[in-house]
């Protein structure tokens, strides 16, 4: 679907992609991050062929220069938040008819389409007010019903879910989940949100200074950059000694243990057993690392080999 | 076919959106004929002192205007996008046609159309038009009407193909506005008048560089035969709809070659 191949790009002096190699297979939903001009969007652009590398390959739905063609346009819809498909001063369903002419959409397919559309992200009753009556979350829905409308292969999502309430950005991960092999769409999602990549998306791409610092699965990336887990467990009798487990650290506040151990050195249950052995326990948590204290570790790390 | 319907598409909306401030689109429509009128109205008066001005009596100078509004009303709507163009690249606009299925300057032809201006130069263009079609000598036979609506064609391709090369400049410098400015605007506003009037340099000018002569002043002298006619080669007053043509389509190869070295620098 999507290949890269050292894939360089100076713009303005600056060197936003550097070396860049990936491959995207068809149906696949992948988590986009990196911090502020990190070069997601650069990348985003490279890959829909609005930019041109300045050396390396790219490929994108089979074609090498993916924006110039027509056809490969028709099967290709970038949304970004931050960049409106909606005419401003006009109805929604005057750009939603605008959309159906504009990709040559079969009207009572897409007439089908809309209806669903319409009811999951619930804007119907926007239908004839213009973009500026309406909040960001409203707009952001009727930009996704947008492109959505033209069932593309490839979707590419770069900060949708602004101004979204809880309950919809919820609703709305759900829906893209199984989106993809629902509708033979590969999805690139792009977002600063870490807890929405980590929940909706099973690989990552993490983009640092223009480099692929990471590519592969959401679990690998946590258990690889910060394997620490935690266990707080409350309980009750003698303290229990620890003197022989490898532990990274342990800490006492009242009848509250802390304990903070690297999975790669010992297993939970081991120290559970211990504690169970050892004294009463009354209640216990399992803390596991998420994508957000992963990716500040890593920063932490990248910044200081990089400075 | 598809074509059609989506630059008729675009109208609509344009049309839709101007709608939804009715008041405001009427009162811009007047705006612009009470402020080309005006100019008309000063020449006007000022004939009526001179009896003429290098031969060309006040009906004759009317229907040079008329040339000059009408073909313009139509360009305002057209090109509309096109006028300020780089404020369009700035603001990253033009990034999301870029990822749409059809082709980049059909996507902007009759977007956004500003048809309160198309409204008021044409009005205007009608009204002059009619005042002096039937005083100055011109015998409308099947011929004349041909080159006329040649002529008018030649003139907004014309006028079309110079937006669209001041467009093609944003994709190199942020800032294009000045240089319209200059060349497009201000050899307009000396358009109005029979070129001879002026120094041989903006003649020159009129002719090679900003072409507007094409767009008036030549297919006039074609139906008027001034005798002023005499310091040009007669050949231009044939060529006139086609120098609309030429333009227009160097003008989009220029854009072409434009658009793809956007695509690898970015903005």
């Amino acid at each position: 679907m999507i290949v890269l191949k050292n894939v360089c790009k100076t713009l303005s002096g600056r060197e936003v992609l550097k070396n860049i190699s990936l491959h995207i297979a068809e149906n696949e939903l992948v988590g986009i991050i990196g911090q502020n001009g990190a070069g997601k969007t650069t990348l985003l652009n490279t890959i829909t062929g609005i930019l041109k590398p300045d050396s390396g390959f790219i490929r994108t739905l089979e074609k090498e220069n993916p924006a110039a063609e027509k056809r490969v346009l028709q099967n290709l819809v970038y949304l970004s938040g931050n960049r409106s498909q909606l005419w401003e001063d006009l109805k929604i369903k005057d750009s939603i008819d605008h959309c159906i002419e504009m990709y040559r959409l079969d009207p009572s397919t897409a007439k089908k389409r809309l209806d669903e559309l319409e009811e999951i992200f619930e804007i119907r009753s926007f239908r004839n007010s213009p973009p500026c009556h309406l909040s960001l979350g409203e707009r952001m829905r009727c930009e996704l019903v947008y492109g959505l409308l033209p069932q593309p292969r490839l979707l590419i999502l770069d900060e949708v879910m602004n101004g979204l309430d809880f309950s919809f950005k919820h609703k709305i991960m759900e829906y893209f989940k199984d989106y993809g092999n629902k509708e033979h769409t590969t999805i690139l999602y792009a977002s600063n949100q870490l807890s929405e990549v980590e929940q909706l998306c099973r690989r990552i791409i993490l983009i640092h200074q223009g480099s692929v610092l990471f590519d592969g699965r959401t679990a690998q990336i946590i258990a690889l950059f910060s394997p620490c887990y935690r266990i707080e467990a409350v309980f009750s009798g003698n303290f229990p000694d620890f003197e022989d487990l490898p532990l990274e650290k342990y800490r006492l506040e009242g009848d509250l243990l802390t304990v903070d151990y690297d999975i790669h050195k010992i297993e939970t249950v081991q120290i559970l057993r211990h504690l169970m052995e050892k004294c009463c326990i009354r209640n216990i948590r399992i803390l596991k690392p998420n994508l957000e204290e992963t990716i500040q570790k890593i920063y932490g790390g990248a910044n200081g080999k990089y400075n | 076919m598809n074509e059609l319907k989506i630059a008729l598409q675009s109208l609509k909306m344009s049309v839709r959106t101007r709608m939804q401030y009715r008041v405001d689109s009427l009162v811009a429509t007047l705006a612009v004929f009470i402020r080309e009128s005006a100019n008309i109205i000063v020449i006007y008066l000022a004939l009526l002192k001179f009896d003429n001005i290098n031969g060309w009596n006040v009906n004759e100078m009317l229907f040079l205007f008329s040339l000059l509004f009408l073909t313009y009303a139509f360009v305002v709507s057209l090109f509309a996008d096109l006028r300020d163009f780089s404020r369009m690249i700035r603001e990253g606009r033009f990034d999301r046609l870029m990822v749409r299925p059809r082709g980049l300057l059909f996507q902007l032809i009759l977007n956004n159309a500003d048809l309160m201006a198309s409204a008021g130069h044409g009005t205007l263009g009608i009204l002059l038009f009619l005042i002096s079609a039937g005083k100055v000598g011109i015998c409308w036979d099947f011929a004349t009407i041909l080159y006329y609506l040649g002529a008018i064609i030649g003139g907004v391709l014309l006028q079309g193909g110079m937006f669209i090369f001041f467009s093609s400049l944003s994709f190199y410098f942020l800032e294009t506005n000045s240089l319209r400015e200059i060349f497009y605007w201000n050899m307009r506003k000396f358009a109005g008048y029979p070129i001879s009037i002026y120094h041989k340099l903006i003649q020159g000018l009129l002719i090679y560089v900003v072409p507007f002569a094409f767009v008036n002043y030549f297919p006039a002298q074609y139906l008027l035969r001034k005798p002023d006619l005499i310091n040009y080669n007669e050949i231009y007053i044939y060529i006139a709809p086609l120098v609309g043509i030429a333009v227009y389509l160097s003008s989009y190869l220029f854009w072409r070659v434009s658009v793809r070295r956007y695509y690898s620098t970015g903005n």
